[in-house]
């Protein structure tokens, strides 16, 4: 935990969790949240750089009264009272609740976790884009204790989403590791489960080729599996059905089949043991199995053992890919300062750039279709996506030039 | 256009007023060459196609919708082959574009509804769209198996025809179909999974042509070649027509408008 801040603490905050209180009597700094609450405490620059900015920039003291949350709510002296009108206010684009939670893990209280999903999970993003790794741990700690686990089934789908959108890659391969094992992700399921809808396709694609990517390096690590010395204690079993690998028939036949249905993210002992009854019970008719049936005890174990290190290291070696959003480049405008014809209503604008990035400097030439008017226009704007201008036929046709003086396209277009 | 807020344009007071737009240079050069006597430039890409036409629709240019929407029609601008098809949806349920959406979606109905087939389509899909494309495909779905259901009944629905074929089960049980009749009926419902794809009525007509003749070359059967001599028009017109009401069921968009 983040405690720099709280070194030698002159006295403990006043807080209340139903009030959204959380108030530091020698206070230096009053962060408000995007629904108002504000909350006094001591300067935070120590626990998050980005957050230490924020303060460092703040506006001057403002000389208005702060809020009755601090004000009417707060067991606070006259004394307080007129430094809340001196310290420094703030803004910050969180919720209160979820800045509430916040200074409970950075200063020396009871930490406080948010109830529900969507708040947990805004509350880690919080303190990722404030940088403040420390507490970002802290919280991860917190919520690893919580029982139920907060990552499991009825969570893992919505869990994954959030975590994409807030950039949360510890979380998100958490909760795609948790889907594993108990959904084989077809759109099939997912319409029965109702959760088509719960994130936007691209982080369900990815979470697919997650899966994807999960199964193939299993089926790899399962293969070599069978070949591996972890698998010796089973050499020259004596089993009437054994495969080409060396293996008895249901062992082979159980390796291979994980992960081809679904992918367990943890193996069950009991399936496992449920085969090696069932190849004895049908051994039986034909004098039984005692190669298998010795397996029962301290083999079965090493072999058990063995498969579920390949199990999990394999799983553990596939990382989920954050999603990015599609860059929205700004649009650069430029103005036409003049309209020349070409041949048959084909015309060239001559272009001035007006705003001009260090990437658009080169390209001064625009051509563009217009009205057939006799008129020319004298002068006409035009918004150009920047990859516009990297497409046929601009690419090829206009010349591009490291000064800003003023080109014409040196040839026609082919319009 | 015109009404929108317009920036202060005081640097150059000389210069005309500049009307800030959010669609891309392309999307307005297209729609500029459309309103003005000039050769309409349509893009040929299926994304630039749909924002020209969002961007007609945002600006209320009925005519101009039309247009487009004939042009695209005509020259078949738009993809409806695996996956762009399910990309093309996509697009058109993020911006709104209620025919182009339908049409997709009606397309998808003829290819499996799985992530193999999605491929990189499925990055396209925001919102419910996803959501909305399968409860489609199980409307359509539900449409098929409740008119099949009926149709496939040998005591009172059309396929009565068929019952009398020597192949057909003997029994208690006297109206019993011939057992090609059955795979074909058996092959059309497949439990429910609106993931799977449903056939056209061509495809439907197809299949029956096929389960029929295999049946005759192989078991002889004057029975059903006279059946489908005197009734089988008729008979395929109501399987074509099973077809055409499971695929014109209300696609997405088209409900929330009471088409």
């Amino acid at each position: 935990m983040s405690t720099a801040a709280t070194e030698a603490l002159p006295s403990h905050p006043v807080i209340s969790h139903e009030n959204l209180l959380f108030d530091y009597p020698e206070g230096d700094v009053i962060l408000r949240s995007r629904d108002s609450y504000e909350f006094r405490v001591l300067n935070t620059v120590h626990s998050s750089p980005i957050l230490g900015e924020k303060v460092l920039i703040s506006p001057t003291p403002q000389l208005k009264p702060t809020s009755s949350t601090i004000t009417a709510e707060s067991d606070v002296d006259s004394e307080h009272a007129a430094n809340a009108f001196q310290v420094p206010v703030v803004q910050l684009p969180i919720d209160g609740a979820i800045l509430f939670s916040l200074l409970t893990y950075i200063f020396p209280v009871p930490p406080v976790l948010p109830s529900f999903v969507r708040q947990v999970m805004e509350l880690l993003s919080v303190a990722q884009m404030y940088k403040m790794d420390a507490v970002l741990t802290h919280i991860r700690n917190h919520i690893a204790q919580r029982e139920p686990p907060f990552i499991r089934e009825e969570t893992a789908f919505l869990i994954y989403s959030l975590s994409q959108k807030h950039a949360l890659r510890t979380e998100a391969l958490k909760a795609a590791r948790c889907t594993l094992s108990f959904s084989s992700l077809t759109i099939q399921n997912l319409a029965k489960e109702h959760k088509l809808n719960m994130m936007p396709g691209s982080y369900l694609h990815e979470l697919w080729k997650y899966h994807q990517r999960v199964r193939f390096n299993l089926t790899m690590d399962l293969r070599d599996f069978k070949k591996s010395s972890a698998l010796t204690v089973l050499r020259d079993s004596g089993c009437k059905s054994l495969t080409d690998s060396g293996l008895p028939d249901w062992l082979d036949s159980y390796i291979s089949s994980i992960g081809t249905a679904r992918v367990p993210a943890f193996l069950d002992l009991a399936d496992f043991h449920t085969k090696l009854v069932e190849h004895i019970e049908h051994q039986r008719s034909n004098g039984g199995c005692a190669s298998c049936l010795g397996m029962l005890g301290k083999k079965i174990r090493v072999i058990w053992d063995a498969l579920t290190v390949v199990v999990h290291d394999s799983i553990e070696k596939v990382r989920v890919i954050h999603v990015v959003a599609p860059p929205q480049g700004p649009e650069h405008l430029y103005r036409l300062r003049h309209v020349f014809h070409f041949l048959l209503r084909k015309r060239g604008l001559k272009v001035d750039p007006s705003q001009l990035s260090l990437l658009h400097r080169s390209i001064q030439i625009c051509p563009m279709q217009i009205s057939s008017s006799g008129h020319p226009t004298l002068s006409i704007s035009m918004s150009i996506n920047r990859r516009w201008l990297l497409r046929h036929p601009f690419l090829g046709m206009c010349s591009l030039s490291p000064s800003p003086k003023m080109m014409h396209c040196p040839k026609r277009f082919p319009w | 256009v015109f009404s929108l807020p317009q920036p202060q344009n005081d640097a150059l007071p000389e210069a005309l007023p500049v009307v800030n737009l959010s669609e891309d240079a392309e999307t307005l050069n297209s729609l500029i060459s459309i309103l003005y006597p000039v050769a309409p430039e349509i893009p040929l890409h299926g994304d630039d196609i749909l924002s020209l036409l969002s961007a007609a629709t945002k600006y209320d240019m009925d005519a101009v919708q039309s247009f487009i929407r004939a042009e695209v029609s005509r020259r078949g601008l738009l993809s409806s082959s695996c996956p762009g098809l399910f990309h093309v949806y996509a697009v058109a349920y993020s911006k709104g574009l209620v025919p182009e959406m339908a049409t997709a979606a009606r397309h998808t109905l003829g290819h499996p509804l799985t992530f193999e087939r999605l491929g990189n389509a499925l990055r396209s899909f925001k919102g419910g769209a996803l959501r909305d494309l399968a409860d489609f495909r199980l409307r359509s779905m539900g449409n098929l198996f409740s008119n099949l259901k009926p149709f496939s009944d040998g005591l009172q629905g059309p396929s009565k025809i068929w019952v009398g074929c020597p192949t057909a089960k003997v029994g208690n049980n006297t109206h019993s179909l011939p057992p090609w009749l059955e795979f074909l009926y058996w092959v059309l419902i497949p439990a429910h999974r609106f993931t799977e794809t449903i056939p056209t009525s061509a495809q439907l007509r197809d299949r029956y042509m096929k389960c029929l003749q295999s049946h005759v070359k192989e078991k002889d059967c004057n029975f059903c070649m006279k059946v489908h001599l005197l009734e089988g028009e008729k008979y395929c017109e109501n399987l074509r027509d099973i077809s055409t009401q499971a695929w014109n069921v209300p696609a997405p968009g088209e409900r929330d408008l009471g088409l």
